[in-house]
């Protein structure tokens, strides 16, 4: 069994492969890695933390039990993940209804001072509450390509769908996006 | 506003609370539950436990094949036999030659004259 620390060099398609070969600390290395992503993913799409985590471990357990079954150069395991989470958050958000402006949760504040952040945090408020707007697909393909940063080509891997459409999504996503908050952009000292 | 909104993106991107130590004891313990079997163990369970048959072709070949139990068996066969044969002679093999019952004057004459032999060179 390697150790912890030599894992961090290694990569997705093998430590996979050792953690279905009984090593648990590829597991370790690949939960380490990826959750506290797809934990962000997930709470960007649903704006709720704790059903982010939920979200994030269910994607984790399904990671656990692909894992015998995972071909190597097939896909990576972040863009996997990536989709599984968009999936999951997908149902989630589907079973919610009328997203209203005061549904979306206060975004965490790390600053010191609230009162300095104020702004800063009703401008984020804005941007998730833009993004909620949006149709499903486009929030999705804004978020992994504007917040998230993944390139075209995994994001199309991730939603199942042609560079092309993600091109098209985000542009459309972003267009619109910016028209919802023009509207508030004196409020929120965007002009 | 391609500029501002760019830096809400990366604004909300700076912003992902950290991972708490709850969610992780949960991911971790999951891995551990649904840890697959070590490849190894699994093609080991997976065959089927040696036949009777199988352990005796075992035995057989840990000991030298059929020859080596044809000689076993011959040897074994051989030994029974000396084991309930009379042992006329067993006294002669261990040196008590005066012993035997058999011994007779004549065997003493042969043994004479030998002695001589030995003597005149």
């Amino acid at each position: 069994m390697m150790a912890f620390d030599a894992m961090t060099e290694v990569g997705d398609d093998a430590l996979m492969v050792l953690y279905s070969n009984g090593d648990i600390q590829a597991a370790q290395a690949l939960a380490y890695r990826h959750t506290p992503r797809i934990v962000a993913q997930a709470n960007r799409l649903l704006r709720d933390q704790a059903e982010a985590e939920d979200v994030a471990q269910d994607a984790m357990l399904r990671l656990w039990k692909i894992a015998p079954d995972w071909r190597q150069g097939e896909a990576k395991v972040s863009t996997w993940l990536y989709r599984i989470v968009a999936n999951l958050c997908t149902d989630r958000l589907r079973k919610r209804r009328n997203i209203g402006l005061d549904s979306i949760a206060e975004p965490e504040d790390g600053a010191p001072s609230v009162e300095a952040s104020m702004q800063a945090d009703e401008r984020l408020r804005a941007l998730h509450m833009g993004l909620a707007q949006l149709p499903e697909r486009q929030r999705i393909a804004v978020t992994l390509r504007h917040i998230d940063e993944l390139s075209n080509p995994d994001i199309a891997a991730a939603m199942g769908i042609t560079v092309e459409a993600v091109e098209s999504l985000t542009a459309r996503g972003k267009r619109a996006l910016a028209t919802i908050l023009n509207s508030k952009k004196q409020e929120l000292g965007l002009a | 506003m391609d500029r501002k909104l760019d830096d809400l993106f990366t604004a909300a991107r700076n912003n992902s609370p950290p991972v708490s130590d709850r969610l992780m004891d949960a991911v971790l313990a999951d891995a551990q539950a649904a840890m697959p079997m070590p490849a190894s163990i699994t093609a080991a369970a997976k065959t089927s436990p040696p036949s009777p048959r199988g352990r005796l072709r075992d035995f057989l070949s840990a000991i030298g094949g059929w020859q080596s139990v044809t000689a076993l068996t011959a040897s074994a066969c051989f030994g029974l036999w000396i084991g309930y044969s009379t042992p006329e002679n067993a006294a002669l093999v261990g040196g008590d030659y005066a012993a035997s019952s058999d011994v007779s004057e004549t065997d003493y004459a042969f043994y004479s004259d030998l002695d001589d032999l030995l003597t005149e060179g």
